[in-house]
């Protein structure tokens, strides 16, 4: 018997276990996606190149999720999306009159991606970096005031760079 | 006996159902592309699309966020195994604007009309579908 056919039997006999367990218990198992908004195209973001204005930036990737200030006058922008599934599975197993096991399983996958790119005051594209959303945002923060020597009102901290 | 019942009880106990979310009312594609750069000022894009959802100030800039979007749901309920599907889209529109609050740049995407009620196996970014749907909206091909 070789090795795949040993590898098909044995996934047969898991899935006729798990199949009987299921059937002679209580049981439920949900399977739930949630999409939220189309990812950029990879070839778009690889033909992304530093010194491009942010009008060529806007016209391939359309509008960001969020503007954050960076630098003065500058901006940071995000894209984001997600694609996430979780995969519950409950199980309750009568043992005995007055006696029962349950158990419960959720796995879920959340990691929301995003690509944030960076634009300097005079809005040529400085840097750009793709990855997940956490590592991408910068961490919260109450926004400080910082008073310009040139202007009668501050703005708020720049985000990002 | 007992096989019978249960399955039966099974059929007759499978469901389907279908949800729908929308927020805001989606963008006016004809109407984004009026804008121009250089020329339209805040006071006209407000008159255009009303109150902006957001207001950033970017240094001596500030930039006005719009936005909707539709989220379309679908559970399939087979009592044991059970799946659930939601699908949501944006649009979105960024205009952005000088320090004499002349309109100098935007962005806009148009995602709410591609929103599916599908499936989790389903794919509902086929470049296909959305070609199609894009067909179906004046304005948001240029």
């Amino acid at each position: 018997m070789n090795a795949s056919v040993r590898r098909a039997l044995s996934a047969t006999l898991l899935a006729t276990l798990l199949g009987c367990v299921l059937a002679s218990a209580s049981s439920c198992v949900v399977y739930d996606r949630r999409r939220h908004d189309e990812p950029l195209a990879p070839e778009v973001i690889s033909a992304l190149q530093r010194g491009q204005s942010l009008d060529e930036c806007l016209r391939s990737l359309g509008a960001p999720r969020q503007c954050f200030a960076y630098r003065g006058d500058g901006v940071a922008m995000l894209w984001a999306w997600s694609d996430t599934d979780a995969l519950s599975v409950d199980v309750s197993l009568p043992l005995q009159e007055n006696v029962s096991a349950s158990f419960d399983l959720d796995l879920a996958d959340t990691e929301a991606q995003g690509c944030m790119l960076w634009f300097g005051p005079d809005l040529q594209l400085e840097r750009w970096q793709q990855g997940r959303l956490g590592d991408l945002l910068p961490g919260r923060s109450r926004p400080t005031f910082e008073p310009a020597s040139d202007e009668p009102v501050g703005y708020g901290r720049t985000a990002g760079g | 006996m007992f096989r019978h019942v249960a399955l039966l009880l099974l059929l007759f106990t499978s469901a389907c159902a279908i949800a729908r979310q929308d927020n805001n009312e989606p963008l006016d594609a004809q109407l984004v592309r009026t804008l121009e750069p250089g020329k339209t000022t805040a006071r006209e894009v407000v008159e255009k699309l009303g109150a902006p959802t957001e207001v950033v100030q970017l240094g001596r800039r500030t930039a006005y966020r719009y936005d909707a979007s539709t989220a379309k749901g679908a559970v399939l309920i087979l009592v044991v195994l059970n799946f659930g599907n939601q699908d949501t889209r944006s649009d979105r529109l960024w205009v952005f604007f000088d320090e004499h609050d002349v309109l100098s740049h935007y962005g806009a995407s148009f995602g709410t009309h591609r929103t599916q009620y599908a499936l989790p196996w389903e794919d509902v970014h086929e470049a296909s579908d959305n070609q199609e749907r894009d067909a179906g909206r004046p304005g948001v091909v240029r």
